[in-house]
């Protein structure tokens, strides 16, 4: 099992692995440790209109990493990028 | 008597993760072995963490089960010793690891975990391109990663020993599933293998509750996007509107045993613990332990046109042609590579991860699909021959040299782009860029790379070529296009890759965005 880390940035969209089958706008955290695809746990893994409303934002999350995906199992906004 | 298919595994790494009940893998590896003697193969278990097992092959014990310098020299010392048809490594990645290569691409992968440097006579290394020519028949019997129950483990190797081998009948028309953006590319892939009006469902409508009629075929040919840590794979339409098209639990009761698959999705392959995923498994183990044989898939994000047939899509046709055509599942994994690899002089750098990405889950000494005998096999001549020891078949012996001989032939003439710190020059830049406008390219990224040839190549080459091999680039500008679009309002363009010699463009290609 992945170990769980916390993660805290800001939240942009982005177009990951462009030209790839997995080429899609993603919503992506950017923070100290590089940028991450954000999934929540249990939701849709490639568009998740949940993430929309925190574009924009700064947050701090918990969950873990996997190929370059940060999949949270909660997160807190903290301000405005 | 000589060792024809290794079984090669980290045993303390097992008994870790099962205790006492690893007594049944045990004994389910017993079963396996009487299995394969009974046809005629002696199978021997070789623990990679083992002292003496290890000095039996003049090699190391590794460390632990995250080693993967050393496990791939234990295998390459394996191999030296025994020279077996087969390897099978048994468990997954927290067992014995993949090995982690760099990734050519500029997408998310952090690196391409990869069972080809095992199937390569090479050191370890983790460039892709020192693993063009695979030369061993090799496949992976995974366990759950992270469990700490045998079950899966004990299925699989219960499947693998209970095998049996069936007419090519019985692998006739395939479940074929497509992401409804790919429906050309994945049509071209299955009427190239099965033939013109071959059934092609796409998604959406639909999936993921197939019934067991629908997936009842030997043959499943699955063209959708996949995840990490994710037990579904997923169609599209319209542009980057998602559905659920195969659902890991959908599978149950509903796989036909013997069952072949070939995924060409981002992450098919990928070997995950389930806690990882809410207590999901994978699509791939699921397939497994269902009763299928074999499943040919990807451990990272995977690459190919919307239309027209390129990187997962070919490597995928032509592991499911060699099954058809009667080669054992490994062998057929190491023939896809040899026609993927094969087609370029020099391998771009999706082209590079698609080589590297791609692997077999399955003990690869099955032979699902039964060869078509050549007619003289039935004369009652050769029959008693056979049958008194006048003749001893050495086929399999055959298809290994020629396997050697085709990976050998590959990995010395083939080259293959590396990242490289340059710019395309003016002239060809301002190509790529005006194509890449006239494409709708948006967001662009420009990647450039050296093409790189192995010695021998260089030695066996005219001057003239070498000349020109010498002066070659690759030069990418990657982004995505929302105004270009199709008929149905597809995207029509994400990639244009361009081949240079010196400063004059030689290829471009536009790569289309699944």
């Amino acid at each position: 099992m992945l170990k769980s880390v916390h993660m805290a940035g800001h939240v942009i969209r982005k177009r990951i692995n462009v030209g790839s089958k997995s080429d899609h706008e993603a919503v992506v955290l950017v923070c100290a440790e590089g940028e991450f695809k954000l999934r929540r746990r249990g939701g849709p893994p490639f568009v998740d209109e949940a993430l929309d409303p925190l574009v924009g934002k700064r947050i701090s999350a918990s969950g873990i990493v996997s190929a370059g995906q940060f999949i949270v199992d909660d997160y807190e906004v903290t301000g405005s990028a | 008597m000589p060792v024809h298919k290794v079984i090669v595994t980290n045993v303390a790494a097992l008994k870790a993760k099962y205790g006492s009940t690893y007594s049944q893998v045990k004994v389910a590896l017993a079963t396996l072995a009487a299995s394969d003697k009974a046809r005629g193969l002696k199978s021997k278990l070789i623990a990679i963490d083992s002292g003496a097992d290890m000095k039996a092959v003049r090699g190391r014990a590794v460390t632990g089960p995250h080693d993967q310098r050393g496990a791939k020299a234990a295998i390459d010392a394996i191999v030296k010793k025994h020279e077996p048809d087969y390897v099978v490594i048994l468990g997954a990645q927290d067992v014995v690891p993949h090995i982690a290569l760099s990734n050519p691409m500029a997408d998310d992968d952090r690196s391409v975990p990869s069972d080809l440097p095992y199937a390569c006579d090479v050191p370890y290394s983790r460039d892709p391109a020192r693993f063009l020519g695979p030369t061993r028949v090799v496949g992976r019997i995974p366990d759950e990663a992270g469990a700490s129950d045998p079950a899966l483990l004990v299925t699989l190797l219960g499947i693998a020993a209970t095998h049996r081998t069936r007419e090519r009948s019985l692998y006739g028309d395939p479940f074929a599933l497509s992401a409804k953006t790919w429906v050309k590319s994945t049509r071209l892939s299955v009427e190239t293998i099965f033939g013109g009006g071959t059934k092609l469902f796409t998604s959406p409508p639909h999936g993921p509750k197939w019934t067991k009629a629908q997936l009842a075929p030997r043959v499943h040919f699955i063209n959708c996007h996949g995840n990490t840590l994710t037990p579904t794979f997923l169609g599209e339409f319209p542009e980057e509107k998602y559905f659920d098209a195969h659902d890991s639990a959908q599978l149950p009761h509903k796989v036909s045993e013997g069952t072949v698959i070939a995924a060409e999705c981002c992450y098919g392959a990928e070997l995950y613990d389930p806690a990882d995923a809410d207590g999901k498994p994978g699509i791939c183990s699921t397939y497994l332990r269902e009763g299928a044989y074999g499943l040919f898939g990807s451990t990272t994000v995977a690459y190919g046109p919307s239309e027209g047939n390129g990187q997962a899509d070919l490597i995928c046709r032509f592991f499911i042609e060699a099954v058809l055509g009667g080669s054992s599942l490994g062998r057929a994994a190491a023939e896809a590579r040899h026609r993927f690899v094969s087609q370029f002089s020099h391998l771009d750098p999706s082209d590079l991860k698609t080589a590297a990405q791609f692997l077999l889950l399955g003990d690869p000494s099955i032979h699902a699909v039964a060869p078509v005998p050549h007619a003289l096999s039935r004369s009652h001549a050769v029959k008693r021959a056979l049958a008194s020891g006048a003749i001893v078949q050495g086929t399999r012996a055959f298809r290994r040299e020629r396997i050697a001989r085709a990976g050998h032939n590959l990995s010395h003439t083939v080259g293959a782009a590396q990242a490289a710190k340059r710019r395309a020059p003016a002239s060809a830049r301002a190509l790529l860029e005006s194509v890449a406008r006239e494409s709708g390219l948006r967001d662009v990224i420009h990647q450039s790379y050296r093409v790189v040839f192995p010695a021998q190549a260089r030695a066996t080459s005219s001057a003239p070529v070498q000349a020109s091999r010498r002066a070659r680039s690759v030069h990418l500008v990657q982004g995505s296009s929302r105004t270009d679009k199709d008929a149905r309002g597809l995207p029509q363009a994400s990639a244009i890759i361009a081949t240079l010699e010196g400063s004059r463009v030689v290829h471009i290609r536009r790569v289309h965005s699944r």
